[in-house]
């Protein structure tokens, strides 16, 4: 339509006429448009890359390494925020009870934190959007078994959930085999506590979907039934998917966090941001308030922003609120 | 003085994309006592311009210009409170959606009370004796009963006569009616424009009606203003406007709607339309890799149904016992012969789509057979049979937004029939496509594209290129226009008459619009409630209906041209 051009492109050179302008065709969307006139979400944004980029750059970003026994020294111990020890080396935010710089433990347990509440969400949500799907598509018993499993596990809080799994892993393995098998547990016990969210929101997205006449017209055709799922619904449910995931991983965070906190999650020797305020809040009675505070503080702004960009994009992909 | 002034009247839309002008310099008077009529197509306007007056312009719409003067008040000048007075009780509304304009945890009672209460200020008995009169004024059955009963409980032309009820509560001198009758079946329609002209006539109210039907706009207003894309076309008494349109555009849009009173060759199509070209014509036919069932005659109909029923049962649990259930289809036969287009027509719920679904085998029949060519298309099939019968038997839908997967690009859509059934590798289908789009007249960079850049009629051709794609012998079309503006509606209307005539496409075509399916069909079933009440050929049809049901659904057809 927009060429008048006596020359007509073929298709093949409209597709990478199409690839070469993607940028182009990102800034022209109308999310990148919702997104940049948010001052909030903006920064929101912001707030969560340079996390993300500090947890997962930590050891060349990190001013110390915490895990170094032999740089850590009691004569720096438990200093407050801004200060200088003997060996004239600056503490911005203090060190803990062994001397560890409170920063840099920070950006490694924040990367620990990451990489658990990341995986699990993955795990979640593939389990969940499959079970979704094949519940809406089959429908009858099938839907029926797996929805009211999703019921009776959303009747339990999702920290019990994790728990148990956690629990039941450990008299399994054995303390020995859990200490390093620790983070792997806590994924998989966090992702089966979160399958459900994805679970109902896409088999409801699905049901929808497939009573449009587009589902009903390559059923006629004989498309065969796994190809409709995946290429013709999955598509079109990926909004609710893409909204669920983002809120998730910041639930995710928090769940792992209060398992750390519990001392049933990641092992001290590795220690989460959970583990950290853990550890810290002993402290907290003796007047050291830097050792739980800041991690908890860091907690607060990771989760909040991964709520903010999951409330914003919820508003932003739901056509009825443009 | 006049009721309502509308003086140079502007809305524009500012967006992101620039400013979208809903409404440019446009201007009408009502008198108290007459129904103005608005009719358009899609995005005319019509709907905006109650919106302003009511003062309930959707974000981030605005008025841009000129003045909306009620009885001798400019609405513009007045406060937001003054405003909130104006739009309960000076103003009355009436939406397309009886379902949805009622509130259905309240029973209709309380909702009738409720607003005579806040607006007449009267006592709860009297309020209660007014809210039974108003029942009554638009002919409700046994008002006393029905007072208790909950939105549920009343059929869709019964709600909508509570909603006119609801909007008469507050004495109100201007109704605005958006689409009253668009959701209601044709003789429910009649019934509440009889009443809104009646109520006119007592109360000395105007009225403006809203509507795409020129049928409606013939049947029921005293003047009538013409809308195309947010300016006044032409606009005067109907009766004069109906009989001798100056504009062409007005002219081309009264000769597109399709007649009832005769068959015609082909459809007229809108010809004064901005920036849509005429379709070209490409030599489809002779490319056609399908049968051409044009000269074939066959002792073997091309579908035979016999007999077939479905029921749905209301879903069984535990705790209740399954309800008795509601037969769908019940008992219907009918044969389509080589070339012929089988109209089956019926009002809402009456089982057209049932029958399609049937035969597509998107449903199993309960009882009877399906025989296409002879052989048995029902229940459980041989691979091979099955593959071939779903090749041949293609369907086009009636809402072209949602028939069409909006994650897939075009040619993908219309490729995936072609690699589904190994007619050829994807740079064959990709060919047949390209062919495809320009017989139907649509672009080639159009196969690139995904289908929210393309309008609704554009949609629909895509649409029919899917079903073309296996060239099939039998095409079901359930309702394929009737989601369509009439300028659309012919253009789709003639590229199906084409390929019928070309290719001797055999067509089943199922309708609520009897002008459409005497245009189209050879034969035509009329359904009732699950089952054929008479089928005959369409032209004995409509010269000489014998059933009741069938004479008194040609009686009820709002129509311009008589």
């Amino acid at each position: 339509m927009e060429q008048t051009n006596s020359h007509t492109p073929t298709a093949e050179q409209m597709i990478a006429a199409d690839n070469t302008t993607l940028i182009k065709r990102i800034m022209d969307s109308d999310i990148f448009y919702s997104f940049i006139r948010s001052p909030l979400i903006v920064i929101a944004a912001m707030l969560c890359l340079t996390l993300i980029f500090s947890a997962f750059f930590a050891p060349w970003l990190a001013p110390y390494d915490p895990f170094d026994q032999t740089t850590l020294s009691l004569w720096a111990a438990n200093l407050p925020p801004l200060s200088t020890d003997e060996d004239g080396l600056f503490y911005l935010l203090g060190t803990d009870n062994q001397g560890r710089d409170i920063l840099s433990a920070i950006m490694y347990g924040m990367r620990t934190s990451l990489i658990v509440g990341l995986a699990a969400v993955a795990f979640a949500l593939v389990l969940g959007t499959s079970l979704g799907l094949v519940a809406a598509f089959f429908g009858g018993w099938i839907d029926s078994l797996l929805m009211r499993i999703a019921d009776i596990q959303l009747s339990f809080p999702a920290i019990l959930v994790a728990l148990l799994i956690d629990g039941v892993a450990k008299a399994v393995l054995g303390t020995s085999q859990m200490e390093s098998l620790a983070i792997y547990v806590l994924i998989l016990a966090i992702g089966l506590s979160e399958w459900v969210q994805f679970a109902r929101a896409v088999r409801a997205a699905a049901l929808v979907e497939q009573r449009k006449e587009y589902v009903q017209a390559a059923r006629i055709m004989g498309v065969p039934v796994p190809y409709i799922m995946l290429r013709h619904i999955l598509p079109n449910v990926v909004s609710p998917i893409l909204v669920i995931a983002t809120i998730s991983i910041a639930v995710a965070i928090i769940t792992e966090a209060t398992l750390s906190f519990l001392g049933v999650g990641i092992p001290q020797t590795e220690p989460s941001l959970g583990t950290l305020i853990r550890v810290g809040g002993n402290y907290l009675m003796s007047g050291e308030w830097w050792i739980t505070l800041f991690p908890g503080f860091t907690l607060v702004l990771l989760v909040l922003s991964f709520n903010l960009l999951g409330d914003w994009l919820r508003d932003a992909l739901n056509p009825r609120l443009k | 003085m006049s009721l309502i002034e509308i003086k140079n009247l502007s809305v524009s839309y500012p967006s992101r994309r620039g400013v979208f002008k809903a409404l440019q310099q446009v201007s009408l008077t009502l008198q108290a006592g007459e129904i103005h009529g608005l009719v358009g197509e899609s995005g005319a306007g019509k709907s905006t311009i109650g919106s302003a007056i009511m003062g309930l312009l959707e974000h981030p719409g605005e008025i841009s210009g000129g003045e909306i003067h009620f009885c001798g008040e400019s609405i513009g000048e007045l406060s937001d409170s003054a405003l909130q007075q104006l739009r309960g009780s000076a103003i009355g509304m009436i939406f397309q959606d009886p379902l949805t304009s009622l509130n259905p945890l309240m029973s209709v009672g309380q909702q009738l009370i409720e607003t005579i209460c806040y607006h007449l200020k009267l006592s709860k008995s009297a309020a209660k004796e007014r809210a039974l009169a108003l029942l009554k004024e638009v002919d409700i059955p046994q008002p006393e009963v029905r007072i208790n009963q909950y939105p549920h409980q009343f059929s869709g032309g019964m709600r909508q006569r509570v909603v006119i009820a609801l909007a008469l509560c507050s004495e109100p001198k201007l109704l605005i009616a958006d689409e009253p009758t668009t959701a209601l079946d044709v003789s429910v329609q009649a019934q509440i424009l009889e009443l809104i002209k009646r109520l006119v006539k007592k109360h000395q109210l105007g009225v403006i009606l809203v509507t795409h039907d020129m049928g409606v706009i013939a049947q029921t207003t005293d003047k009538v203003t013409v809308l195309f894309r947010g300016k006044v076309v032409e606009s005067g008494p109907t009766q004069q406007l109906l009989a001798a349109p100056e504009h062409r555009y007005t002219q081309s849009l009264l000769s597109a709607v399709p007649r009832s009173d005769k068959k015609m060759p082909r459809f007229t199509q809108v010809s004064w339309l901005d920036g849509a070209k005429p379709l070209d014509k490409t030599d489809f036919a002779r490319d056609w890799q399908g049968e051409n069932n044009l000269h074939q005659s066959n002792a073997v109909p091309m579908l035979e149904v016999k007999n077939i029923s479905l029921s749905f049962k209301a879903k069984s649990s535990i705790f209740s016992k399954t309800a008795a259930p509601t037969k769908a289809v019940d008992d219907v036969s009918f044969t389509v012969n080589y070339g012929e287009v089988f109209g089956i027509v019926g009002e809402s719920g009456s089982g057209k789509s049932t029958i399609a679904r049937l035969i597509t085998r998107l449903y199993n029949p309960d009882s009877g057979s399906i025989h296409y060519r002879g052989e048995s298309v029902v229940g459980k099939l041989q691979k091979q049979h099955l593959q071939n019968f779903r090749r041949r038997c293609q369907m086009i839908f009636q809402d072209p937004y949602s028939s069409i997967n909006p994650r897939m690009r075009v040619r993908d859509i219309i490729a995936e029939p072609i690699l589904l059934y190994g007619l050829n590798d994807r740079n064959g289908a990709y060919q047949r496509v390209a062919k495809l789009l320009d017989y139907l007249g649509l672009e080639q960079a159009a196969a690139v594209k995904y289908p929210h850049e393309f309008s609704g009629g554009q949609r629909q051709r895509i649409s029919i290129a899917r079903a073309l794609a296996t060239e099939p012998s039998l095409l079901i079309c359930d309702e394929p226009t009737s989601a369509l503006d009439v300028s659309i509606q012919a253009q789709i209307l003639n590229i199906l008459k084409d390929l019928q005539s070309e290719l001797g496409l055999t067509m089943i075509f199922i309708s609520h619009d009897l002008p459409v399916i005497r245009q189209m069909c050879d034969k035509v079933a009329v359904m009732k409630a699950g089952k054929i009440v008479e089928l005959t050929e369409s032209e004995t049809l409509f010269t000489a209906a014998q059933h009741s049901y069938s004479q008194s659904l040609l009686k009820l057809m709002p129509d311009m041209h008589r």
